[in-house]
């Protein structure tokens, strides 16, 4: 046990160095640097002394090794340094916006998991039947929808037209249901093709006609045994989802004035914010980790056989 | 038929999953707990996450506005950082020693009155009885140490304005600058020059102590700031007792928020957002010509736009009255000259013009004098044997910029030019290596009022943002005379001859002067459009309940 966890602990330590020097990279060779983003600001020019000093101050005149180098320094030591742009620790402007991201992931995802679960077990039931067919319209038209559209759309309905929500997220709570409903409707129109997918492969198997020919309703079959065994899957993917939302959703989180991580992350990237953009890129390879490894665990309790394998 | 089918099915199910549940009952009251709990902990998550909500007390009057973060994100409440001063200046918190007025003139503000001693020493009188928020007086000992910490911790601010030293007395400021400086006035109204207490412990999120009407009770960087009146203003009580900024990045959603109510005003409304409101007579929009422009910069060291003939008829070609009523909805002044109209050195009368409209037949006849035919037959023009072909390049997230070049493209082509676009998010680096012939571009041109930045900025032979590599003894003459000459009346004739000799010259061609646009519901009253971009939350603004 110990010796997994050692070697899990090793494969995250290359991991993290790999892609913290690999997005360290990119924002350094990207044109314009933090100085010149953050001095010439809505089209005011500034003399080339005010940036060279800028420069210095920032250690931006250090070459690019040093300057990564120095950033996993302060890193191991637990450090994630300060915002080039708004001087505050990177750390800090990460926990500001994390939990509005959070609750808006953890809603969207329970959303999602409502709605695509029965209806893909639904649809996969009916194939090609009315309902199948008529989900069929519904998760194309969504999914082909970009969800800035969806988030206008919704805007005009049920703000403007309807007076039920706020245009503005932030203002009430009122102001994370259009958000978290966007979010979850082009997911899960997604979701619910997916879920069909894998429930109509599992109704091929052999094991099935066995359950029928011994008069067990097709409904239990359908929810005790076919969706026990499509969890596996589903949880991977409802995993990797989860992550992604953890990242932040930039379009849905700008549109709705939506405080997130994902609005903070585009922004530090627009002004070449390197030890900002360092402090998502740890996070979200920090988020994949714990995912990852919570769904790994999850497999014990859904399949008996991984159980058997690990002990 | 299919569909009683399929009803059928979809019934057996619901039918099935009655029946399965009674006979598991005590498992599925268990999942169901566990549910619960989970929907309970998820519930309380999101609740405890939701930003806090501030919502207005009963008999107190809020103004709430919006803008994206280009006009209200600041990263702090301290003037010396970066920008914010002047985003801070825009809230109403922060004031400065002189103000521009609609013709960007400076005028007294904190300042009462000044005296020019000599070419380097000015006298500042304070304005008496004014104190920061939090009771402080400002005097002329307070501005010092103002300006002697903002000078330590913004790199702007030595290039803003050159101070060699400075004494106070009471309520006298003496400034004395290390060159003569005739903008000083000017320089002094760029909100970085903004004043505060800077004994004052600075609050890690509020900042330090201003003069400006408003003071802020929370502040989320780029997010959004909340303000109440200073109870200790000295320009008159504020009308309204509570101010809310919101930064809104999305312009549909902004304008939904005003047509909802949410917002009562949109600061800097997007030209294209205008017809939103044109129709709509709760909403009042107002506007006023700013000094940005939108200009096309040729490389004079590049030979295919040598030619002042060229230039010329790229000019001829763009249709600037067009351009400003379709993609500005006409909320931009066409321009034939240089600085817009509205500044006191900015009109073209007496001045002779090389482009006076928009004339492509004119151009195409003005390339076929200047020897550029099409003697190859592949539609675009040559001379000694190289096509009349252009690069051009311009921002990727500037609209307007990029369908004024989607228009001069296919305005070139109808001649016989032809021009590739190429688009940047950072334009800086093309600029600097000279991978253009022509930039598409779009600056403020003062935004002091001062005529001086924008000569020193692009004009004169070896200014930093010279890109054009424009060079003109004359004006590099005039720009030197203007640096020295402390008379007003005289400053705007330079100032004029500079831009006789630009528009002869024709390396910049100057298209439109933007305008800055303010739509607000008609409840709003005791605000005016301030074209400096400087200035918007004051204590004039009122509300209709």
């Amino acid at each position: 046990m110990i010796k997994r966890l050692m070697h899990s602990l090793v494969q995250t330590l290359i991991l993290v160095i790999g892609i913290t020097f690999l997005s360290f990279t990119l924002s350094y060779l990207s044109p314009g640097d933090p100085a010149e983003q953050m001095l010439k600001k809505g089209g005011m020019m500034v003399s080339e002394e005010a940036l060279q000093k800028k420069r210095e101050e920032l250690g931006l005149d250090k070459p690019m090794l040093i300057q990564y180098g120095i950033w996993l320094k302060n890193l191991v030591k637990g450090d994630l340094g300060n915002s080039y742009k708004s001087r505050k620790a990177v750390a800090g402007e990460l926990a500001r916006t994390l939990p509005n991201t959070a609750a808006l992931a953890g809603l969207s995802m329970l959303l999602v998991i409502v709605i695509a679960t029965p209806v893909g077990i639904l649809c996969a039931h009916d194939q090609n039947g009315v309902f199948d067919n008529i989900w069929r319209a519904v998760t194309y038209l969504f999914s082909s929808l970009p969800s800035f559209f969806v988030s206008l759309l919704f805007m005009y309905i049920f703000a403007l037209r309807l007076k039920w929500l706020p245009v503005i997220g932030s203002n009430s709570w009122k102001g994370i249901i259009m958000p978290a409903l966007v979010l979850s409707l082009t997911l899960s129109s997604w979701y619910i093709r997916q879920v069909r997918a894998i429930v109509l492969r599992e109704m091929e198997r052999g094991y099935l006609d066995g359950l029928r020919s011994r008069g067990i309703p097709q409904r239990r079959i359908l929810f005790r045994h076919v969706l026990k065994n499509c969890m596996l899957p589903l949880v991977t993917l409802f995993g990797i989802s989860l992550g992604n939302m953890m990242g932040g959703a930039t379009i849905v989180e700008s549109i709705f004035s939506w405080p997130g991580v994902g609005k903070l992350a585009v922004d530090s990237i627009t002004a070449r914010d390197y030890p900002m953009i360092q402090g998502y890129v740890v996070w979200m390879a920090l988020i994949f980790l714990v995912i990852n490894f919570l769904v790994d665990w999850s497999y014990r309790f859904l399949d008996p056989r991984v159980r058997r394998e690990a002990a | 038929m299919i569909k009683d089918s399929t009803s059928d099915k979809v019934l057996t199910v619901i039918k099935d999953s009655t029946v399965d549940k009674n006979l598991t009952l005590d498992k599925e009251e268990l999942l169901m707990k566990n549910k619960v709990i989970a929907l309970a902990l998820c519930t309380a998550l999101t609740a405890s996450a939701l930003p806090v909500n501030v919502f207005a007390e009963e008999g107190q009057k809020t103004f709430t506005a919006g803008a994206t973060t280009g006009f209200f994100g600041a990263e702090s409440l301290d003037v010396a950082y970066n920008w914010d001063g002047w985003i801070m200046s825009i809230y109403g918190i922060s004031e400065n020693l002189f103000r521009l007025d609609e013709n960007y003139v400076p005028q007294p503000w904190l300042a009462e009155s000044y005296e020019n001693v000599d070419e380097l020493t000015w006298k500042f009188n304070i304005r008496e009885g004014v104190t920061f928020s939090d009771g402080n007086p400002v005097t002329a000992e307070a501005v010092k140490k103002c300006f002697e910490r903002t000078y330590e911790q913004n790199e702007r601010a030595s290039s803003t304005l050159d101070i060699a030293s400075m004494e106070a007395e009471g309520q006298v400021l003496t400034i004395k600058t290390s060159a003569p400086n005739p903008t000083i006035l000017n320089d002094l109204c760029d909100p970085l020059m903004g004043i505060y207490d800077a004994d004052a412990q600075v609050d890690p999120e509020l900042g330090v102590p201003c003069t400006g009407p408003f003071v802020a009770t929370s502040f989320t960087a780029m997010t959004e700031v909340s303000m109440v009146k200073n109870e200790n203003y000295w320009g008159g009580e504020p009308k309204v007792d509570k101010v809310e900024l919101k930064i809104i990045d999305d312009t549909e959603a902004l304008n939904m928020a005003l047509q909802n109510g949410e917002i009562d005003l949109i600061a800097q409304l997007p030209a294209a957002g205008t017809a939103v409101f044109a129709d709509n007579e709760d909403i009042v929009m107002e506007s006023k010509t700013s000094t940005r422009a939108n200009f096309l910069a040729y490389n004079m060291k590049h030979a295919v736009v040598e030619d002042a003939a060229v230039r010329k008829a790229i000019g001829m070609c763009v249709d600037r009255e067009a351009f400003a009523d379709v993609v500005y909805n006409g909320y931009a002044t066409p321009s034939y000259g240089v600085y817009p109209e509205s500044l006191p050195y900015g009109s073209t009368e007496g001045m002779e013009l090389t482009v006076t409209g928009y004339d492509s037949e004119g151009a195409a006849a003005l390339l076929a004098d200047a020897g550029y035919e099409d003697t190859d037959g592949d539609g675009i023009l040559d001379k000694d044997g190289e096509p009349l072909s252009l690069h051009a390049i311009t921002y990727s997230y500037n609209t307007e910029c990029l369908q004024l070049a989607d228009m001069i493209q296919a305005e070139l082509a109808g001649i016989g030019v032809e021009m590739t676009l190429e688009t940047y998010d950072v334009l800086d680096d093309p600029l600097a290596n000279d991978e253009f012939d022509l930039a598409i571009l779009s600056h403020a041109m003062a935004p002091t009022g001062s005529s001086q930045y924008f000569i020193s900025m692009l004009f004169e032979s070896d200014s930093s943002e010279n890109m054009a590599h424009y060079s003109n003894e004359e004006v590099d003459a005039l720009s030197d005379k203007l640096k020295a000459t402390f008379d007003e009346e005289e400053r705007n004739t330079i100032a004029k001859d500079v831009c006789q000799q630009v528009i002869s010259d024709k390396v910049y061609d100057f298209i439109v002067h933007q305008q800055l646009i303010c739509a607000y519901s008609d409840k709003v009253t005791g605000f005016e459009v301030n074209p400096s971009e400087y200035y918007l939350i004051t204590n004039t603004i009122d509300i209709a309940e």
